[in-house]
């Protein structure tokens, strides 16, 4: 670039004037001596590194055309050009000086000022070294050294460490002993702490292992040192986990649970047709003999877990029951058993005491004694007919909760209902509908003066233990026994009642007499079999005579 | 769990038990033994004594810790007692033969109520068979 500058330089230097004189004279200088051209063409255009082609270009252009027109206009032209160029460059110039000469001074300024810093603390520090010396150095120490030194301070000295004293060893001996000190307190406090830490350790696992002598299966707790125990081992269908732990008020152990109520029991009640309760039982559990409060609360937990368990059980299987006549919501369970009675199930779980048992109207005050000993006895009756039949409802669900038993004994069941669905309503439904149809038919029996003999066979009457009643009251299929005289001469008539449970088959009337043997599935077909067996029996007895 | 891993798991958890105690155990005496050896003065300058005295301190809270570990073992092996060692038999209900027999009474009852009932006669099946005799 600098090279094709001087290059145009040249042209337009030899181009600024056509006159053979002037040509003439700057063949001269070229002849003589270049720096003085270089100079002279500095002086008209200014720096070579402000000069440009295109500038330069157009220059030549408007000369050739001022060449063409006349001197005077070109030589106008030129020294406008002139000066514009000057105007143009004396602007530049000033701005770059300006800029150069400004960022100059500032960074000038900071080295003078680094420099007299240095030469400063030089001075201070000869000065003071000197001040021992020299007093005349003294007057060149800054003000703010003066007030802090003393002069004559700083010398040509080496600093030794403390001697050693006498009490440096008492020091030490007390230090440590100090520290000893502190470790032997620090020692007993721990064991102190430790100590009450192991008893209360061993008080825990006391009451643990009481716990697993009681067979309840214990299981370590994630996240946390205690240990947790399931409270529904037996008869729950829920996990009932609780976490035992110790209570930091009163410094005993409880179970954390996680169980909506604190209290729950079964309760059964029989309502009138007003809806008036009539006769009620609520479950309770028998008392434990146990020394342990933590036992006793995890037997509580069970028993609550227990109720509540049962009571989704009998929810669960009302579902079922519709076709039955059972009605239910989320609070009670309404059992019809007859058109003026309904046995209502539901789930206690205030502390509250609501068994009411019989419920006496101000007329009863005015019956007889007779009347009174029947309402007594009714009384009785409803209190006891509750009480068993909460104590059922509490035997088929341990059954129901016992689904290996029930699944290896009664393989046809298993394949026949679904295992997990309770069977608790329905046995008591059957067993209700069977005392009816017996009624039933022998009330029907003694309108028209027939005697008979009413032997029933119930499977619990030959279980030996607790489990083989469980079984006994889930049996499929029963054997009822009749014996009808139709007459004092003729032999008796005998009915076998099978009624079923589960499958197609629901009841199932066999009947047997000298000269045939029928089967009937309803007590009505039963009834007009006696009534043609009778008839035969007449017309029979009118041809004899 | 086969009974092969578990031997595994049991032995590795028994050699961990015995690594954490013999660790424990090694520590509580080699920092009293430290103690022991930094507790005595003579021929020590205080620039000396100084760094000893923390030590000590140190050494003593190493102690109480090694013995807290001690404890967790013994926690540890507690809990696995009692949560791992089978039961042999399962909480049962307390019932009695004479509750069994009430109930069994107190079910018939309430099964037969307002309904006559006969005893079942031995002779009842001996007079049905008589009948099939008589059609033969």
């Amino acid at each position: 670039m600098a090279e094709e500058a001087n290059k145009d330089a040249d042209i337009s230097s030899l181009s600024l004037s056509l006159d053979p004189e002037i040509i003439g004279g700057q063949n001269n200088f070229l002849e003589n001596n270049l720096q003085q051209i270089f100079q002279k063409i500095i002086q008209e255009r200014g720096p070579f590194r402000d000069l440009k082609e295109e500038d330069l270009q157009k220059e030549l252009q408007k000369e050739s055309i001022k060449d063409e027109s006349s001197a005077k206009s070109s030589e106008t032209e030129n020294v406008l050009e002139f000066a514009t160029l000057d105007s143009k460059r004396n602007v530049n110039d000033t701005e770059v000086e300006s800029m150069d000469s400004q960022a100059y001074k500032k960074e000038l300024i900071e080295q003078i000022m680094i420099a007299q810093t240095e030469c400063s603390l030089a001075l201070d520090m000869t000065s003071l070294l000197l001040s021992k010396f020299k007093e005349n150095s003294i007057e060149t120490i800054s003000p703010f050294l003066k007030s802090t030194v003393p002069p004559s301070s700083l010398q040509f000295s080496r600093s030794q460490p403390p001697e050693s004293k006498e009490s440096d060893a008492t020091l030490a001996k007390c230090w440590k002993e100090k520290s000893l000190t502190s470790s032997c307190k620090f020692l007993f406090e721990a064991k102190e702490r430790l100590t009450s830490v192991v008893e209360t350790e061993h008080e825990y696992y006391t009451e643990l292992v009481k716990v697993k002598e009681a067979s309840w299966p214990l299981f370590n707790s994630q996240g946390s040192n205690h240990l947790s125990v399931q409270y529904s081992c037996l008869g729950g269908i829920s996990l009932g986990l609780g976490l035992i732990r110790m209570k930091p008020e009163s410094k005993s152990f409880e179970v954390q649970s996680s169980l909506l109520y604190s209290q729950a029991a079964l309760k059964i009640s029989i309502l009138n047709k007003d809806r008036d309760e009539i006769g009620s039982s609520t479950w309770s559990w028998p008392s434990q003999n146990c020394n342990s409060v933590l036992l006793k609360d995890i037997y509580k937990l069970q028993e609550i877990l227990f109720e509540m368990d049962i009571w989704n059980s009998l929810l669960q299987e009302a579902q079922s029951c519709g076709n039955q006549g059972v009605n239910f919501t989320g609070d009670e369970i309404l059992v019809p058993i007859s058109d003026d009675h309904v046995v209502r199930i539901t789930l206690e779980t205030s502390s509250k005491n609501t068994e009411s048992g019989f419920t006496e109207d101000k007329k009863s005050n005015e019956d007889t004694s007779t009347n009174f000993v029947t309402i007594k006895q009714e009384k009785e009756l409803l209190k006891c007919l509750c009480d068993t039949l909460n104590a059922i409802a509490h035997i088929l669900f341990l059954k129901h909760c016992r689904k290996s038993d029930r699944r290896s004994q009664q393989p046809e069941l298993y394949m026949a209902i679904d295992a997990n669905a309770p069977l608790i309503l329905r046995p008591l439904i059957f067993y209700y509908n069977l005392n009816q149809e017996s009624l039933e038919f022998q009330r029907w029996l003694k309108q028209r003066d027939i005697s008979f003999k009413f032997m029933p066979n119930y499977p619990w009457e030959k279980a030996k233990d607790f489990l083989e009643l469980e079984n006994s009251l889930s049996i499929n299929r029963l054997s009822i026994s009749w014996r009808i005289m139709v007459s004092n001469f003729e032999p008796a008539i005998f009915i076998q009642h099978t009624p079923t449970l589960h499958g197609t088959d629901k009841s199932v009337w066999r009947c047997k007499d000298q000269y045939s043997s029928n089967q009937f599935s309803s007590l009505k077909n039963v009834c007009q079999y006696i009534e043609h067996h009778i008839n035969s029996l007449s017309r029979r007895s009118k041809k004899t005579e | 769990m086969s009974s092969d891993s578990f031997q595994r798991q049991l032995v590795q958890r028994t050699n961990t038990l015995n690594s954490s105690i013999d660790n424990a155990t090694l520590t509580i005496l080699s920092r009293f033994q430290d103690i022991l050896d930094i507790a005595i003065n003579e021929g020590k300058d205080k620039y000396t004594v100084a760094p000893e005295v923390y030590q000590i301190e140190c050494h003593t809270v190493s102690m109480v810790r090694a013995v807290e570990q001690l404890l967790d073992v013994s926690r540890q092996i507690k809990s696995y007692w009692l949560t791992n060692s089978l039961s042999t038999s399962f909480p049962t209900v307390d019932y009695s033969e004479p509750d069994l027999e009430k109930v069994k009474r107190t079910l018939t009852k309430l099964q037969n109520h307002l309904l006559e009932v006969s005893l079942i006669e031995p002779e009842a099946s001996e007079t049905t068979e008589a009948p099939t005799v008589s059609d033969t």
